[in-house]
């Protein structure tokens, strides 16, 4: 059991394989802009030496600076664990919705340190980021609870049938949700670097930069893991696990390098709309 | 919202969408910008002041490294005053070779815009592809006179080095290539949806407002006002070459892009028809070290638009004044309007919708804000600013 | 989605950047980069050092002394234009990075 939390399928296991996502997602956008790249274990590196240096912390920094991007990434890291890659690890009636709480707490807690660190561009992008939230949860949650409704409310598991054939536009939704959440173009928009000059992470060096980029990197995989889990008929081994998974990967790059960034109110207006779109299928398992 | 309780960002001197140093401070009402203050001056090099100290020809490659894009324009502007002060006729094929240099660094020019857009609204991917074509032209460019970015090709009284009939096969090869990719990059700006939500209706400069800050270049003939040097008050051998003068009518970013784009369609145009029309002749013409005593000006059309030489010489090697305005100079001020009322998020695509290379731009006028009196400081003074 | 046809092409095709310091391109012919210059052809005229626009170059006829500093260097080809013995040529070489002031120097 703590072999299972701490190692394979759980803690570890999900940090070292969503650093490698990461970094073939790095590659695999490069190779589609005509570049070489970096090589594939280029964030080990750039981990490594974000946790060598310096902590710096800004003067005027607000209580919990410190504290929530070690939040956010145990959140993530949790809300990891409760997925079920191919067995469950921990798993408990009622599991999905703390599942949507946990991810949604980890958002709140990147946009809440950077609106601790109190730099102007901080604060725009965190408003941003918060902003987003109320954009993107919907559909989130819509697409989280369909499988839920369709099968069974108790906990999650995995499903073995292909549900994105019978609810696309749930698995849709659940797809451009997982864009927003971990901010890939078009929805880059928190963190905008050209605008805000890297949003909320603006005031973060170190160790938690390393932290805030770990949670993203440890996000992606999670949701990806939970794409494959609730429609992608699951994996039953690691072979399949890792086919799906690059699957899902190779689809979220195109999307990282086919799009200019949305303007926030464009966004919103786009998940809105598709939250509506997304819910014929939520009627759908409702009444019929 | 009135200025004083919005909520300020600066826009500089050190940002990521900017990649000189130039200060914005905009103000904000949530993120809408209610007003922007542009403060320039940052990057000044005294280079007015330094061509004076200098011989013409020294002056010639200092002039060169005022812009790191369009070098060759600058130099074109100079040489062609200094030209005309001194009633030089520089031969016919240098004018053609002339012309070609300017024309394919509007093509790099431009193509880095196409680039730099895509970067400031988050499309990395038309940022890549967009610098990679641009190569096609420095790679010419370099082959043709020994220089990615420092051509050096234009000198008092003609060129330096010819274009050899291999080399202008190459040209021709490589104008072709990069006439079907400008094509697909007018089909990207006007149909791909994500870029469409950002540039159509964004940055609008109406006619009226254009004239009144006196607009010069891409941006001008964005907003529908036709100004081109080129035709308005043509030099070396434009008046015999079949071009059109782009616009573009319905004002917003879009506009200048589409352009800027066509722009490039009509340049390649320009060097097919250069290449062809190329008389064989001398390169150079000897001018004399001593230029008589006069005064002139001198304009061209710049990738971002109307560059000004004013040179004046009291008879010496050295010229006594030596003045530029640079195409930004004039267009910084097309901010303001553009900016206000619009998203924080725009910003950025915005300001680099004029084109701007802020070091070119940079003057120092030092101004006292109580009496309007402006002063004129000395070497003392200024080493008095320095750092201790 | 304009951008689809050009990302699909790019998975296939080669990478248009290339792993700079491991693999380097060729520079075209008629190059201006770090200069040659040939001591026996020179007759310290000194026509290079006064059409230098940044006076990188200086001459002692009497000694034969003839200096080039890199470092100022804008290459800008002007020393070779000048030249009536042909002696300095611009050359190839444009890796000029050092940690010795001495590499700067060309005599």
């Amino acid at each position: 059991m703590i072999f299972d939390i701490l190692i394979y399928p759980g803690i570890l296991f999900i940090i070292i394989s969503a650093m490698l996502y990461s970094g073939i997602m790095r590659k695999l956008a490069a190779r589609m802009q005509n570049r070489i790249g970096p090589p594939i274990y280029q964030v080990f590196y750039d981990i490594l030496k974000l946790t060598g240096k310096q902590n710096i912390r800004p003067v005027q920094a607000k209580p919990g600076y410190t504290l929530f991007p070690a939040i956010a990434l145990a959140s993530t890291l949790t809300a990891g664990l409760l997925v079920p890659v191919y067995s469950t690890i921990i798993s408990f009636p009622g599991d999905y919705i703390v599942i949507i709480y946990f991810l949604l707490f980890s958002s709140a807690a990147m946009f809440l340190a950077g609106y601790a660190s109190a730099n102007n561009f901080a604060v725009v992008g965190a408003i941003r980021g918060i902003v987003l939230i109320l954009a993107y949860e919907l559909p989130f949650i819509i697409a989280v609870i369909v499988p839920m409704l369709a099968f069974s409310l108790n906990s999650i598991h995995i499903f073995d049938t292909w549900l994105i054939a019978y609810y696309p536009l749930a698995a849709i939704s659940m797809f451009l949700s997982i864009l927003a959440k971990v901010e890939i173009p078009p929805f880059h928009i928190p963190n905008a670097h050209q605008e805000i000059v890297g949003g909320y992470t603006a005031e973060f060096t170190g160790k938690r930069l390393a932290l805030i980029e770990l949670t993203t990197m440890v996000k992606t995989f999670v949701l990806i893991l939970l794409m494959i889990c609730l429609y992608l008929g699951g994996a039953q081994n690691i072979f399949v696990l890792i086919a799906k998974s690059l699957a899902v990967l190779f689809a979220l790059t195109v999307a990282r390098v086919l799009f200019a960034r949305l303007r926030i109110e464009q966004a919103l207006r786009f998940y809105w709309l598709f939250a509506l779109v997304a819910a014929i299928d939520l009627m759908r398992v409702i009444w019929i | 919202m009135s200025r004083e309780d919005s909520y300020s960002i600066p826009l500089g001197p050190q940002h990521p969408a900017l990649i000189e140093p130039e200060y914005l401070k905009v103000h904000l009402d949530g993120e809408t910008i209610v007003d922007v203050d542009i403060n320039i001056g940052f990057m000044h090099r005294g280079i007015e002041k330094a061509l004076q100290q200098r011989t013409y020809m020294h002056d010639r490659f200092l002039i060169e490294k005022i812009c790191g894009i369009c070098s060759s324009i600058h130099t074109l502007s100079y040489c062609g005053a200094v030209e005309k002060l001194a009633e030089v006729d520089i031969p016919e094929r240098a004018k053609y070779i002339r012309m070609i240099i300017a024309e394919l660094e509007r093509l790099h020019s431009h193509l880095l815009w196409v680039g730099i857009a895509g970067y400031e609204i988050g499309f990395d991917t038309v940022f890549q592809l967009a610098w990679r074509d641009r190569e096609i032209v420095m790679n010419i460019l370099e082959k043709i006179s020994g220089n990615r970015v420092s051509y050096s090709m234009n000198t008092i009284g003609g060129v330096r080095r010819d274009i050899s009939k291999s080399k202008a096969e190459e040209l021709h090869k490589a104008i072709d290539k990069i006439d079907a990719r400008i094509y697909h990059y007018i089909d990207v700006f006007t149909k791909d949806s994500t870029i469409i939500k950002r540039t159509r209706g964004t940055g609008i400069l109406t006619e009226k407002d254009a004239k009144k800050y006196s607009i010069v270049g891409p941006t001008a003939r964005g907003s529908g006002i036709f100004c081109d040097i080129r035709k308005d008050d043509t030099y070396l051998k434009y008046s015999t070459i079949d071009f059109n003068e782009i616009t573009h009518k319905t004002l917003d970013i879009e506009s200048r892009a589409v352009v800027r784009l066509k722009e490039l369609l009509e340049s390649t145009k320009i060097i097919r028809q250069c290449l062809n029309m190329m008389p064989k002749g001398n390169l150079s013409v000897k001018v004399p070290d001593i230029i008589p005593e006069g005064e002139t000006i001198f304009h061209a059309e710049a990738p971002r638009g109307e560059i000004l030489y004013y040179v004046r010489s009291d008879g010496t090697d050295k010229p006594y004044r030596v003045k530029i305005r640079t195409p930004t100079l004039a267009n910084i001020l097309s901010l303001k309007p553009m900016l206000k009322n619009q998203q924080l998020a725009d910003m950025p695509i915005i300001v680099a919708s004029i084109d701007p290379c802020f070091s070119c731009t940079d003057r120092v006028t030092l101004l006292d804000t109580k009496t309007g009196r402006t002063k004129t400081v000395d070497e003392t003074y200024l080493k008095s600013l320095k750092r201790q | 989605m304009k951008m689809l046809t050009d990302i699909i092409k790019n998975i296939i095709r080669k990478p248009a950047t290339e792993k700079y310091p491991y693999k380097k391109e060729p520079v075209p012919e008629g190059f201006r980069g770090k200069q040659i210059y040939d001591k026996e052809k020179c007759t310290y005229c000194g026509l290079c050092a006064k059409a230098c626009p940044v006076h990188t170059i200086g001459v002692i006829r009497d000694k034969k002394f003839w200096q080039l500093d890199l470092s100022k260097c804008i290459f800008c080809g002007r020393c070779e234009d000048v030249c009536p013995t042909k002696c300095l040529k611009m050359g190839n070489g444009y890796e000029l990075a050092s940690h010795k002031k001495e590499n700067f120097v060309i005599k």
